[in-house]
């Protein structure tokens, strides 16, 4: 049996899987008179209880707890970071965005992450952008120099955001575990799908379009880029004919279903790792079900405040792993 | 001399069963124990159950034990006085000790994965535990195959 079996890591995973929680847990949470009660309610089932309103960074703080106990458990398993890529990635957007404006970054980094904040804060500082990881240097010179030259932050986001999903699908890809890169692909796929979207929407042109795609399996980035410009009809065709008809519809349901139906997609994705013994997407899933847990939590926490009515929260909630 | 290389070959095939199912059963339970380790970690009171999983490999190393035992009593190594071989009747043992040599070191491995994912049933599901045992156990038929030939090959030659 060879190391990435992650023997240790996938037995101490499945024990802690248990303390997720299920969809009869989400329907008491929904069904609290109150935000007060909901709150009550997920203490009792191991979270920490937030400082008034601000259950958001109690969440935050719950996912980076998990994510370092991931990684606690399987240190060597790179492949795990394409999770949290994405965070990098926004975390730069941040910096460089602050570099320019001049206001405080921090405020707008997240976690989990694999640069630590003050270490992405000082290579872009000091403008050391080959001593960031190799997952990042290329496209943190690349977007520093745009947003400095033109001053044009969408360009810069555009650059950022290829580069995430670029990196997202190396880091997926370098475990050679088939669920995971299997769901690094689908998150390309999704996110191009609504960068196309996006794009068709604004009127942008050709040359935009293909630099903000990224290239996946399932479709080929310039002729959706093509589709794109050629307006909405074109577009839906070229999804149809690629066999994504539903992608589609979901879109043109509104942008809350299509979110939902991604991540439900993903997430389904992810649910084959109960049916793995070994390797490391059962930890992987573990990871994923926990941000989809805390995906739904958001939702409802955050309608609990504004008193949205319990039917409407139902039809937003995720799928759950468990 | 040929005396020496009969009496050589049937030490050689003891040995190599008593280390091939050694090893595996080693290896096998090294790996179910690190399963288990990582469980009891967030989970200390699934301690017992997991240990019965844990053991299952460790029966090869016993077989090939006993093969390298029963060889050592039928060449009278143990009393001090080997009896004396031919090459052809050395080589007859030493081909008596392949079954468990080999099977023993492959089911030992094999169990010990079945064993490694019952773990995931301990932990997911406790009650379930028994299934996992008998899953794992189903591997064991043909180490204990292997011994049952080793054995009767041992016993039934006749010198």
């Amino acid at each position: 049996m060879h190391n990435k079996d992650y023997l240790y890591s996938v037995a101490e995973i499945r024990a802690v899987e248990n303390s997720l929680l299920n969809k009869t847990d989400l329907e008491q949470l929904i069904n609290a008179p109150d935000y007060k009660s909901a709150i009550s309610l997920l203490t009792e089932k191991g979270y920490k209880e937030p400082e008034g309103s601000d259950y958001s960074s109690m969440l935050d703080g719950e996912l980076s707890r998990v994510w370092d106990m991931v990684k606690e458990s399987a240190p060597d398993a790179q492949s795990l970071d394409a999770f949290v890529l994405k965070n990098d990635f926004q975390n730069l957007k941040a910096v460089l965005k602050s570099e320019v404006m001049g206001y405080d970054a921090k405020d707008f980094m997240v976690k989990p992450c694999v640069i630590d904040h003050e270490t992405l804060l000082d290579r872009v500082g000091k403008r050391l952008f080959s001593e960031l990881p190799e997952f990042i240097s290329e496209t943190a010179e690349k977007a520093y120099t745009t947003i400095t030259t033109t001053g044009n932050g969408q360009l810069c986001d555009v650059i950022i955001d290829r580069g995430a999903l670029e990196a997202i699908l190396s880091a997926a890809k370098s475990g050679g575990d088939m669920i995971l890169s299997e769901y690094a692909q689908m998150f390309v796929l999704v996110s191009d799908i609504k960068t196309a979207y996006r794009c068709i929407k604004t009127k942008k042109n050709q040359a935009f379009v293909i630099s903000a795609l990224a290239e996946c399996d399932a479709v080929n980035a310039r002729s959706l880029a093509e589709a794109a410009v050629s307006g909405e009809e074109a577009f839906a065709e070229y999804l149809s004919s690629n066999g994504l008809s539903q992608y589609r519809e979901e879109l043109e349901k509104g942008t809350q279903n299509f979110e939902k139906f991604c991540d439900d997609s993903m997430l389904e994705i992810m649910k084959k790792a109960k049916m793995t013994a070994f390797g490391v997407s059962p930890i992987a899933s573990y990871y994923v079900a926990k941000e989809t847990e805390i995906k739904c939590l958001r939702i409802i926490l955050s309608a609990k405040l504004s008193s949205v009515s319990n039917d409407i929260i139902r039809e937003r909630m995720r799928e759950l792993y468990v | 001399m040929a005396n020496y290389i009969g009496l050589a070959l049937a030490i050689a095939g003891a040995a190599l069963a008593a280390l091939l199912s050694g090893m595996g059963s080693a290896k096998g339970v090294g790996m179910v124990g690190e399963a288990a380790a990582g469980l009891i970690s967030e989970d200390p009171s699934k301690f017992t159950k997991v240990l019965i999983l844990q053991i299952l490999p460790g029966t090869q190393g016993l077989y090939g034990f006993i093969t390298a035992i029963m060889v050592m009593i039928k060449i009278k190594l143990l009393s001090g006085a080997p009896v004396e071989l031919t090459a052809g009747q050395g080589f007859q043992i030493f081909a008596a000790c392949l079954p468990m040599a080999f099977v023993g070191f492959f089911s030992a491995i094999a169990q010990a994965r079945v064993a490694a994912s019952g773990i995931s049933v301990v932990a997911k599901k406790p009650e379930q535990q028994s299934k996992a045992m008998v899953l794992s156990a189903m591997v064991e038929t043909y180490a204990v195959l292997a011994l049952l030939i080793s054995l009767l090959i041992i016993l039934r030659l006749n010198f």
